[in-house]
């Protein structure tokens, strides 16, 4: 089974938002509804300071603890390409995944009642049987600016460090994985 | 499987009279059935992708929109734009196989325009006309008619007074102009009875102000359509047509100026890294990760340089998103770059690592094969007392005089002069009558005399008229083997002296690289170092690099860099440091940006070249361009002879009735009394009124497309439309792109409508949120009274100049000999320009159909949004290591008209080459004074989110959720000392205003010890934060908006004009980065 998922490689994130809002723009979301937020980390000393940006939405975890948590088995992991979804009609908004998920993903709209979350685009990326790949790429992945964002189609082991304090991948196992290009991992 | 979706764009239909005063729709929030999918472009065969530019910053990247039923839905980055793709061309010119399935396989934009729809479709626009019911700033307005507004624009009416008690009568349009003839041009002169400063114009006439026209002030902020608004203006007759630059740029384009106007091409060139060669960076006060101007652009170039394994090195007192992904990170103290870069020549100059033969090439005859443009190093000037007074022509050098006028210049625009006998002359070059430098590009013996032909009149100088008689100079003369000879003289550059420092034929000489060696060797590196506060073994290592074999280097400044008192004379040596390191014109380097353009359509009456018919003269408000000649000693306010705009100065000096008195201020896209560093002084300009209550400037209209704060100071308040609801043709975008491009912009949702107007018939555009009742219209007033929502800017001209008989517009007004073409509306005006230009089928068949989009040519520019040589082919393949689109002409060293002038109150020239002078120097000559006023101690400069854009788009609740608020960032140690942490409130207060505004602090190590900065675009106060009442009804708001610290308010003014902020006086640029602040803590956050 193909994983789908993301890469962001941490030296060419410039934290410009502009997924965030391609992302928004895509799925519509409401006032306060943020599927896909860009993370700033501050280190170092003047005048050797640090910054880092990290953008991050669902990670499509191979095991997510959402699925887990959720009382309606409203969340589902589509078996053929890993995509986590939340169904809107089952969703009750008890919030009970966004208690659990280690990086913030499942965001509550007020205007529903209910919560939602990062699609993976599935809409974009895949037909609409679901069955194949469209060659498309995800909203934000479409539109970084710093080529920092790429869309995984068979995610493997990351092989460069996660940035110190992200949630221990052996929880859920993330469908996503870091690259420093030209800088080091902090 | 259901995903969820809200039907963002449900839009309450606006039609007929039965308007809201503002909001498209509302926000509604509800979970959708995703058999409706998501996305349109994929699946759904009735939408429609439509490419059009970018217009939520000044970029103009191109984009593509996603329409459905006259709906924009999504906004993606047009793949064909280079601005936001990267990718090879098939042939020299994009065509549309160069993208397969373009449609699905975007570019890449930013935040910014990637939130464009919740501009388009905020519930904040402005959808009817206003008009002020209360006081200025009252909030209190009426709907008015489009037809009335205008005919009381034209013909003057009534408005409340400032008491809100009485009212007071405004003069029209039509009565400001003078006493015009119908479609001929303005008439009658400012008279005594217009200002009380008669003595301050020439001869103390005030006719010499020029004429009453004059007393309509325009100031434009975005204007994307100067063809329409420079045409509007020149036929109105008032030569006040005011571009905000100098809150933008003017430093920048006037230090271009000084360097690189082109010989042949008669006109300057904006010079820019070439982003996808140069693999050495110095970036000085530019942080294109956040601001600058295509983030898409640079966001790509940038990632991809370090990718590579390039050098970017950051010189910035803030470490930026750019600063993030540089090597080097090199904070300065806010003002002296030119320090750092004299800092970085000196070493140069000391390590011997100059190519004095490159300066040894004196003009186009000794390039050979080595060099593609030359530069003004060895040209002579003449010094005398030391002051630089001029380049040394042949005469002063005791050469003679090679030529003279055969017949009299009586047109300032001719190309061909008549000159004696030119067979001294080489085929083309430059040549010198009075003050005016001529470029001519060729030569022909008619007998009785020589054609100069093919000339660029008024390079860097003014075109002026000249005698028969007249001796016909050469500008420049070098020394060669000792002995002076004219630029085109010397067979071979090695006895050139670049350096030379002398006498010949009894004038002091110094070369002008003598000139700018002097300068830098006036200190040390290591007092350059301490002068910007980077250490000497730190501009020698980043000297170093840059000279260092294999690098592809360049210098980039920004705002950072050149938005201060010395701001002109900083990016002059910037580019001089480029230049005389071989790096114009390079692959990697310096080089220039070609565009595809667009013609205005010819004008009926014009004054080129003909002083017979003067469509304009005079004096302007911010007095830019003129020299003061008046009869007392010094001027009340500043002349700028040698800025092209000074918009800080427009309103303040026209609520001053200096230097006469301004009827109307008319502001199209532009909000100073937010955006204006300092801007309290024009707040007061907009609300100063006389003891009865009326307004010193009478009537202000502000065209917009919010209620942003300088509207709410406003009369009248006319709604825009959107930017995918216009014209603009083309958008060429900042020369970042080194490949020849343009970029369209066209309506790509609402509608056209076949009509007649006065008989005529005439395709118009009618926006998205607008209504047009009727399609035969028998007068202006017919039109007008039949269109329900906002009007796109360049419509409203075109009637109101029908309406007030203005030449250039209507009926048979096109000069082409060809009867029949007229401009009616606004399509007609741009299916002309661009048949005029590089666009031969101008808007062909667009709107046959009432629809945007429905007959693009398939691969044709409409359907590709622009037209673009292929991005990937920069180098020249004749010329390896040179770009193909070159300057290739004279980079210049030492600029005479900069020695022409003098500051009225200082009786200082201006310097003929970049000079070190202190930044926050005021226009007489004085620092800010902190004297008896402690506490001013922290260095305060403002800044610019990557998600956001200067004032416009606060309101825009996609990006304005991304954080909510601005803060105040300080290093730790300022904090500590204060006991502040994050999110502490805190007064920040200037000497300029010293009540201060109210701040949350942020701590970081990112901004240095001593320094602080603030985010802009925050702190509304207006804008949709705060309702305002149309008949009575109030508008919607969301007080989210006014959250957060308005940052321009405590920039420091001129320490004698505190209504300026501190002004470059040579550019007119404002600067703003200069301001000391005193932070006391008022509460925990």
């Amino acid at each position: 089974m193909p994983q789908l998922g993301f890469r962001l490689n941490l030296a060419r994130c410039v934290g410009c938002r502009a997924c965030e809002v391609a992302c928004k723009q895509e799925q519509n979301t409401v006032e306060g509804v943020r599927y896909r937020q860009v993370v700033e980390r501050q280190g170092g000393e003047f005048p050797a300071p640090k910054r880092l940006f990290v953008s991050i939405a669902c990670n499509h975890c191979v095991e997510p603890a959402c699925l887990k948590a959720c009382p309606r088995g409203a969340i589902s992991k589509d078996p053929k390409w890993g995509i986590v979804l939340i169904d809107q009609e089952r969703c009750v908004g008890c919030r009970y995944c966004a208690a659990v998920c280690p990086y913030g993903a499942p965001q509550f709209n007020p205007a529903t009642g209910k919560t939602e979350k990062c699609t993976l685009c599935v809409h974009r990326v895949l037909t609409k049987d679901r069955t194949a790949l469209t060659g498309y790429k995800p909203a934000c992945v479409a539109t970084c600016i710093g080529k920092a964002l790429e869309f995984v189609t068979d995610m493997g082991e990351p092989s460069e460090p996660d940035p110190s304090h992200f949630a221990d991948r052996n929880m859920t196992k993330p469908a996503i994985e870091f690259q420093w290009g030209w800088d080091s991992p902090w | 499987m259901k995903t969820t979706r809200r039907d963002f764009l449900k839009t309450t239909a606006a039609t007929g009279g039965a308007l809201a005063a503002s909001g498209f729709f509302l926000g509604e929030a509800r979970a959708v059935n995703d058999e409706i999918h998501p996305d349109p472009a994929y699946g759904d065969p009735s939408v429609q992708t439509l490419r059009t530019a970018c217009m939520m910053c000044n970029a103009g990247c191109g984009i593509q929109v996603r329409v459905k039923n006259g709906k924009a839905l999504k906004i993606e980055g047009n793949p064909y734009c280079p601005h936001t793709n990267d990718y090879d061309a098939a042939g020299a010119e994009v065509v549309a196989s160069d993208i397969p399935d373009a449609d699905h396989n975007p570019g890449r934009i930013c935040a910014r325009g990637n939130g464009g729809l919740g501009t388009v479709y905020s519930p904040h626009r402005l959808i009817t006309p206003l008009k002020r019911v209360g006081p200025r700033g009252s909030g209190r307005f009426e709907a008015i008619s489009w037809k009335d507004l205008v005919n009381e624009l034209v013909n003057g009416g009534v408005l409340p007074d400032a008491f809100g008690t009485g009212t007071y009568a405004f003069e029209g349009l039509l009565a400001i102009r003078g006493e015009p003839s119908p479609y001929g041009p303005a008439s009658g002169k400012i008279d005594a009875s217009d200002t009380n400063y008669a003595a301050e114009a020439k001869g103390g006439d005030p006719a010499n102000f020029g004429l009453k026209a004059n007393r309509y002030l325009w100031i434009r902020g975005r204007d994307q359509i100067a063809q329409v608004t420079k045409r509007f203006n020149d036929s109105f007759g008032t030569v006040n047509h005011i571009e905000h630059s100098s809150l933008c740029n003017t430093a920048w384009a006037k230090g271009m100026t000084h360097t690189f106007f082109s010989w042949a091409g008669g006109k300057y060139e904006y010079h820019r890294a070439d982003l996808t060669n140069v693999n050495y960076l110095v970036l000085l006060g530019t942080n294109p990760m956040e601001a600058n101007v295509g983030t898409p652009y640079w966001g790509r170039k940038l990632t991809d340089i370090k990718a590579a394994g390039g050098t970017i090195i950051v010189v910035d007192p803030f470490f930026t998103h750019t600063a993030k992904l540089a090597d080097r990170w090199i904070p300065i103290r806010p003002g002296t770059d030119m320090a750092l870069v004299y800092g970085m020549l000196r070493h140069l100059l000391d390590q011997g690592k100059m190519d004095l033969d490159y300066l040894r090439v004196t003009g186009p005859h000794l390039l050979g094969s080595a060099y593609k443009n030359w530069t003004g190093a060895s040209y002579l000037v003449r010094i005398q007392d030391g002051h630089e007074e001029g380049f040394l022509t042949d005469k002063d050098a005791g050469l003679g005089v090679l030529t003279t006028l055969y017949e009299a210049i009586t047109d300032k625009a001719a190309s061909t002069i008549r000159v004696k006998d030119a067979s001294a002359l080489p085929d083309k070059g430059m040549i010198r009558i009075g003050g005016e430098f001529i470029y001519y590009g060729g030569k022909t013996d008619q007998g009785t005399h020589w054609d100069l032909t093919g000339c660029k009149r008024g390079i860097d100088s003014s075109a002026a008229f000249a005698a028969e008689g007249a001796e016909v100079l050469v500008p420049f003369v070098v020394m060669d083997g000792g002995v002076p000879k004219r630029y085109f003289e010397p067979t071979s550059a090695a006895g050139v002296e670049p350096e030379y420092v002398g006498e010949v034929n009894g004038h002091e000489v110094k070369t002008a690289f003598a000139l700018l060696v002097e300068e830098a060797e006036s200190r040390t590196v290591a007092e350059w170092g301490g002068l910007c506060g980077v250490p000497e073994a730190t501009i020698r290592e980043v000297a170093d690099g840059f000279v260092a074999p294999g690098n592809r280097s360049c210098l980039e400044a920004y705002r950072g860099a050149w938005a201060h008192t010395n701001g002109q004379s900083t990016q002059a040596l910037i580019n001089l440091f480029n230049a005389l390191t071989g790096r114009v014109d390079r692959v990697g380097g310096y080089c220039l940006a070609k565009r595809f353009g667009v013609k205005e359509p010819a004008r009926a009456v014009n004054t080129k070249g003909d002083d017979s018919v003067k469509l304009t003269d005079g004096v302007r408000f911010d007095r830019a361009g003129k020299k003061y000649e008046g009869t007392l000693p010094q001027p009340t306010r500043m002349w700028y002879p040698l800025a092209p705009y000074v918009s800080q100065e427009a309103i303040v000096s026209a609520a001053e009735g200096y230097p006469y008195r301004c009827k109307a201020l008319a502001l199209y896209c532009y909000n100073p009394a937010y955006g204006t560093p300092n801007n309290t002084p024009t707040v007061r300009a907009l609300l100063k009124h006389d003891a009865n209550g009326e307004y010193a400037i009478p009537l202000v209209f502000s065209y917009t497309l919010f209620l942003d704060e300088t509207a709410a100071l406003s009369d009248y308040v006319l709604p825009d439309s959107s930017y995918l609801e216009r014209f603009t043709w083309p958008f060429t975008g900042y020369p970042t792109v080194k490949t020849k491009s343009a970029t369209i912009r066209r309506p790509v949702i609402g509608s056209y409508r076949d009509i007649t107007i006065e008989g005529r018939p005439a395709r118009i555009y009618i926006p998205a949120h607008a209504s047009l009742a009727g399609t035969n219209f028998a007068t202006v007033d017919d039109l007008l009274a039949a269109w329900s929502g906002p009007m796109p800017y360049d419509e409203f001209l075109i009637q109101l100049a029908k309406k007030l008989q203005l030449p250039n517009f209507g009926e048979d007004v096109v000069a082409t000999g060809k009867p029949g073409q007229h401009i009616d509306t606004a399509w007609q005006f741009w299916d002309l320009a661009a048949r005029a230009g590089d666009f031969p089928n101008g808007l062909d068949n667009e709107g046959k159909d009432g629809k945007p989009g429905s007959f693009d040519t398939p691969g044709g520019y409409m359907d590709l949004g622009g037209r673009w040589e292929d991005p990937a082919e920069i180098e020249d393949p004749a010329s390896p290591g040179w770009v193909k689109n070159r300057y290739a002409s004279c980079i210049q060293v030492f600029r005479e008209k900069n020695v022409h002038y003098k500051n009225p109150y200082t009786d200082q020239a201006y310097p003929g080459i970049p000079r070190w002078e202190e930044p926050g120097t005021g226009i007489k000559g004085r620092q800010s004074d902190y004297d008896g006023q402690p506490g001013f101690t922290l260095g305060y400069v403002t800044g610019k989110r990557a998600w956001h854009v200067q004032s416009r788009s606060t309101n825009n609740q996609w990006l304005l959720e991304i954080e909510p608020e601005n803060y105040l960032l300080m290093n730790p140690a300022d904090a500590a000392a204060r006991s502040l942490r994050t999110g502490d409130r805190v007064r920040v207060s200037s000497i300029t205003f010293p009540q201060g505004v109210l701040a949350r602090v942020r701590v970081t190590q990112t901004v240095g010890p001593g320094m602080t900065q603030m985010y802009h675009h925050h702190g509304r106060q207006w804008f949709g934060a705060v309702p305002m009442y149309v008949d009575g009804t109030a508008s919607d708001f969301d007080r989210a908006i006014g959250a957060g610290t308005p940052a321009n308010v405590v920039i420091e003014g001129d320490p004698d004009f505190p209504d300026l902020p501190f002004t470059d006086q040579m550019s007119g640029q404002a600067a703003f980065y200069t301001t000391r602040v005193k932070v006391e803590k008022v509460s925990a956050g």
